[in-house]
């Protein structure tokens, strides 16, 4: 994997180019019209200050970044940013409470490594007492199809 | 005199009190639930108050909105997810105290600061708010914007990074501020065709994924033993705070009640430039500066002190000049009028009732607060005796419901995870999503009053240079600036003219 330095200089050097990128999408928009400034007069001086600011680290001596010294446990990570991506998908095509589910148990199972039984039973209970929490308590109209369906929706 | 005793005795009417209950209440609970803010409670509630009396529904639609400014401070101490703009700061100390087993004493302190500052605003609303919401009013576009770069200026000083970083997320908010339709021509500006994001980004969605995300990211990188480092406190003693803390407290919180007064006055940023402005503050007298950021309890006292008082006095100017200075106070505006009562100068001799009796019943909305949260306390960090590994799935959990919840949309869950992402990323590598959120919200506030201080100007910038006020706060930004330049510039003279 890389180091922090490399990592730093990689981010900083996407905030250049998302600066160079805001800063041409701000002059299309136009910086004035007539004597009154124009919709991308905002977005132009944000994005040069960005790409300028973020240059100098970008360029800079890749000490610059300190290691904090922190290993990364890849597996947990990546369950967790899996059931990120999970929760983003998935509520619309097999239901909130299956997403969550299914979220739950890859992070517990495979990040955390709880037994599979125990994490399928927890999952089943955070996720339904959350279901239950947001969509009977407060009202908030969560995605689920199954559940639906159940209710005669 | 007689208006503040009628005030007092129509805000202790029994009916009124319940009502200040029930908005506290409710207010707390909206603040601890991240996504649903105080402006959707209080608009979901407007309908219930068509048939309550006048002063009774702007009593319970204010205790909403100083509740909640108590509520987002719980869920920023606890899991770092801020409930509310307001509560940002309140995650540096805030969060590193209850990572060091102090999250008792932060949340009694978050209540206790909140209510002290309370009485201040209160006495300070009646005695002399009329007076100062007027001169407040001299804050025209020009000077609103000064104002905003000033604030800037303070959150490069409060950043835990480098100026320069901290200096490029600032940049990077602003960028963001600026995605959706055009406040002016309608244009659309980077939404790439996706009709969610018309609308903007929203701060929630964003404060969420960059906060509470990415801290759960964070924690799922680490090693076992690195990760067990939220403590729980064991003893009750333990989830108080305790002589040091008040000694060390004392000053912050008065000094950020009357900054709180003051800024909570001025339309649009006051309250939020308040809780910077204090911890800035507090971080400049501090003795031991290098404390802050590690869980020093001025940060949070002072901060909490002051977006408390900011809530209060923000009713001033509704009620005296029925201007209203937010977004929560439009809506409370819409409720008096819906009843027929228009606030302004002539509010507190046409109806004392409501003018006196709102401001007389936070005195007892804040008396309602500590009874309700102190106690409560033990509950909230009780939270901590989860087992991370528990703990931390159902936080991410709660961070996509809570994301959903602003707008029903799967679109606002996708940013907050690609932020969580991005805040995970900014952190490793050094730069400090805080300024990022910060700019963010005061990036809107910024273009309006630019645009329309170089439209007052027909386009000419000097028109920032030559109204005193905005040319005093835009002098202090630039001093603030040089400052750690000089001082740098000096460290490195110094020793060479001492060697020779």
């Amino acid at each position: 994997m890389p180091s922090v330095a490399a990592m730093g200089r990689l981010v900083a050097a996407t905030l250049v180019l998302t600066g160079i990128f805001g800063a041409v999408g701000g002059y299309r928009l136009g910086l004035w019209i007539g004597p009154t400034p124009g919709p991308g007069l905002m977005p132009f001086a944000a994005s040069v200050l960005l790409a300028a600011f973020a240059a100098v680290p970008a360029l800079g001596r890749a000490r610059a970044f300190a290691e904090d010294g922190a290993a990364t446990v890849w597996p947990r990570f990546v369950s967790y940013t899996g059931a990120a991506g999970l929760l983003c998908v998935a509520p619309p095509l097999m239901g909130t409470t299956a997403s969550f589910i299914a979220a739950l148990v890859l992070v517990l199972a495979i990040g955390e490594r709880i037994s599979a039984p125990r994490s399928l039973a927890l999952s089943l209970v955070i996720a339904l007492a959350t279901v239950a929490l947001f969509r009977l308590a407060l009202d908030v109209p969560l995605p689920d199809p199954v559940i639906d369906r159940l209710l005669g929706r | 005199m007689a208006g503040i005793l009628g005030g007092l005795a129509h805000a202790a009417l029994p009916a009124n009190l319940l009502f200040c209950f029930i908005g506290v209440a409710l207010g707390t609970a909206v603040g601890v639930l991240p996504g649903i803010g105080p402006t959707a409670t209080i608009s979901l509630l407007l309908p219930i108050t068509f048939h309550m009396e006048p002063a009774s529904a702007v009593i319970m639609l204010g205790g909403i909105y100083y509740g909640a400014m108590y509520g987002g401070s719980i869920t920023s101490i606890l899991i770092r997810v801020p409930g509310e703009a307001s509560t940002v700061i309140t995650c540096i100390d805030g969060y590193e105290m209850a990572r060091r087993g102090r999250a008792g004493p932060a949340l009694g302190m978050a209540a206790f600061s909140s209510f002290i500052a309370g009485l201040i605003a209160v006495l300070g609303m009646m005695i002399v708010g009329p007076v100062l919401a007027r001169a407040a009013y001299h804050f025209g576009p020009v000077e609103i914007a000064a104002l905003v770069v000033l604030g800037l200026v303070m959150v490069v000083m409060i950043s835990s990074a480098s100026s320069l970083r901290a200096m490029a997320m600032i940049a990077l908010g602003l960028l963001l501020s600026t995605i959706g339709q055009d406040f002016v021509t309608g244009e659309e500006r980077f939404t790439f065709g996706i009709a969610t994001l018309t609308d903007g980004l929203g701060l929630a969605v964003i404060a969420i994924g960059l906060f509470g995300v990415s801290e759960i990211l964070m924690l799922a990188g680490q090693r076992e033993e690195d990760r067990a480092v939220i403590q729980s406190p064991r003893r009750l003693r333990e989830l108080l705070p305790n002589r040091e803390d008040w000694s060390r407290s004392g000053w912050p919180i008065l000094r950020g009640s009357f900054l709180g007064f003051f800024l909570g006055l001025l339309p649009g940023a006051g309250a939020l430039v308040s809780t910077f402005a204090s911890y800035v503050l507090e971080k400049k007298l501090a003795r031991q500066p290098e404390r802050f950021g590690r869980g020093a309890i001025e940060g949070l006292s002072g901060p909490e002190a002051s977006n408390n008082a900011a809530a209060q006095s923000a009713f001033v100017p509704l009620l005296s000049l029925g201007i209203p200075p937010n977004a929560v106070m439009g809506v409370v505006l819409g409720a008096l009028m819906i009843q027929g009562i228009a606030p302004g100068p002539r509010l507190a001799t046409d109806h004392p009732d409501i003018f006196w009796g709102v401001i007389a019943s936070m005195l007892f909305g804040n008396i309602m607060l500590v009874i309700l949260n102190v106690p409560m306390v033990r509950l909230f960090v009780s939270l901590l005796r989860v087992p991370t590994r528990i703990l931390a799935p159902c936080i991410l959990l709660f961070c996509a419901v809570g994301a959903y919840s602003i707008n029903n949309n799967m679109v606002d869950v996708a940013v907050a995870m690609i932020c969580g992402v991005l805040g995970y990323v900014l952190r490793r590598t050094g730069f400090d999503p805080v300024p990022l959120l910060i700019a963010f919200v005061l990036g809107g506030i910024l273009e309006k009053s630019v645009r329309q201080a170089l439209l007052i100007g027909y386009g000419s910038p000097y028109v920032f240079v030559e109204r005193p006020i905005a040319l005093s706060l835009l002098v202090v930004a630039v001093l603030l600036l040089l400052l750690p330049l000089a001082r740098q510039i000096l460290a490195v003279v110094q020793p060479r003219s001492q060697s020779t």
